[in-house]
């Protein structure tokens, strides 16, 4: 693999991970009454 | 069946056939992409759905609280500014959020797998692409369909409440023509963007929508194909659930793999 594959690999990892962290912080980035009473 | 291959339409997709034939590894990358695609899509798309959902039902109980303090429905103003009244107004914004996030996310997963499925299947076409290459060039092409796919579900979101206001008021059954027409033309759009994917171009996709004969042929084929698959996984699915998803990943994704060779040839020969 070539240089630039190994970036576009790195660059994909790397938004998969931020789609992720996004998803399991959903509660917090967004909180509802039902949700806040749950979190800690 | 001499004949028919003479005609253009049918034999380029004899010609992708055979391709695909050749390229047993692309092709069970793109059906193994594809999985993924649909997968990911329904990973990363549920959550933020289900919050979006929470979302609307903590507006609708502020909103019949509020109805029920004062008696009326939506009181003097209109829906629009109830919904930016101090107390709703963050849940509204957190709507419109989660609502613009789930666009940009499937964009992504979108580029991400369909664009290396793409890529793999103008390898599997013989006309040599660069992965990363490609995927800039469809990540920008799809900019374009990307935001015509927001402004139509915009649309389709103020024609159905539209449509389930007139509902309410006649008390009755009636067709959702506007909705129709909208999904239609959503449809026809989409028909199109896949024209703009062999070359990334989106001229090029406009430019091709014009040669009729060319086109027309192509698509009626892919559509026959599509029912017919249609109608045996129905018949299948009255039989056995687990089987038809079988069978329909082992027949579907590989068709589909097909089906991408197949506009590539049909729309750059």
């Amino acid at each position: 693999m070539k240089r630039g594959d190994w970036v576009l690999l790195v660059v994909v990892v790397v938004v998969i991970l931020l789609l992720l962290l996004f998803i399991v912080n959903l509660d917090r980035l967004f909180p509802t009454p039902a949700a806040q009473q749950l979190l800690p | 069946m001499i004949e028919l291959a003479r005609l253009h339409f049918i034999a380029n997709a004899l010609a992708a056939f055979e391709r695909v034939r050749a390229h047993a590894w692309l092709v069970l990358a793109s059906v193994l992409l594809d999985v993924g695609f649909f997968f990911s899509l329904g990973f990363f798309t549920t959550p933020i759905k289900d919050k979006l959902l929470e979302q609307v039902i903590v507006i609708g109980s502020l909103l019949s609280q509020q109805a029920k303090e004062t008696g009326r429905a939506l009181g003097n103003s209109g829906l629009l500014q109830q919904l930016f009244q101090p107390e709703i107004k963050p849940y509204t914004i957190n709507v419109l959020l989660l609502f613009l996030s789930m666009v940009v996310v499937t964009y992504v997963v979108y580029v991400i797998f369909q664009g290396s499925a793409w890529a793999a299947a103008r390898n599997i076409a013989s006309k040599k692409t660069v992965l990363r290459t490609y995927l800039l060039g469809f990540a920008r092409v799809n900019l374009l369909w990307g935001i015509l796919y927001l402004v139509y579900l915009v649309l389709d979101l103020i024609a159905s409440l539209r449509h389930r206001i007139i509902e309410l008021v006649v008390k009755t059954t009636v067709p959702d023509l506007l909705g129709t027409g909208l999904f239609i033309a959503a449809v026809i759009v989409g028909l199109i963007a896949l024209l703009s994917y062999p070359q990334l171009s989106i001229r090029n996709a406009f430019r091709s929508v014009l040669d009729v004969k060319r086109i027309i042929p192509m698509y009626a084929l892919l559509a026959v194909i599509y029912l017919v698959l249609d109608f045996l996984l129905t018949q299948l699915l009255q039989w056995s659930f687990e089987f038809t998803i079988l069978i329909g990943a082992i027949i579907v994704l590989p068709v589909m793999a097909w089906a991408r060779v197949y506009i590539i040839e049909h729309t750059s020969g």
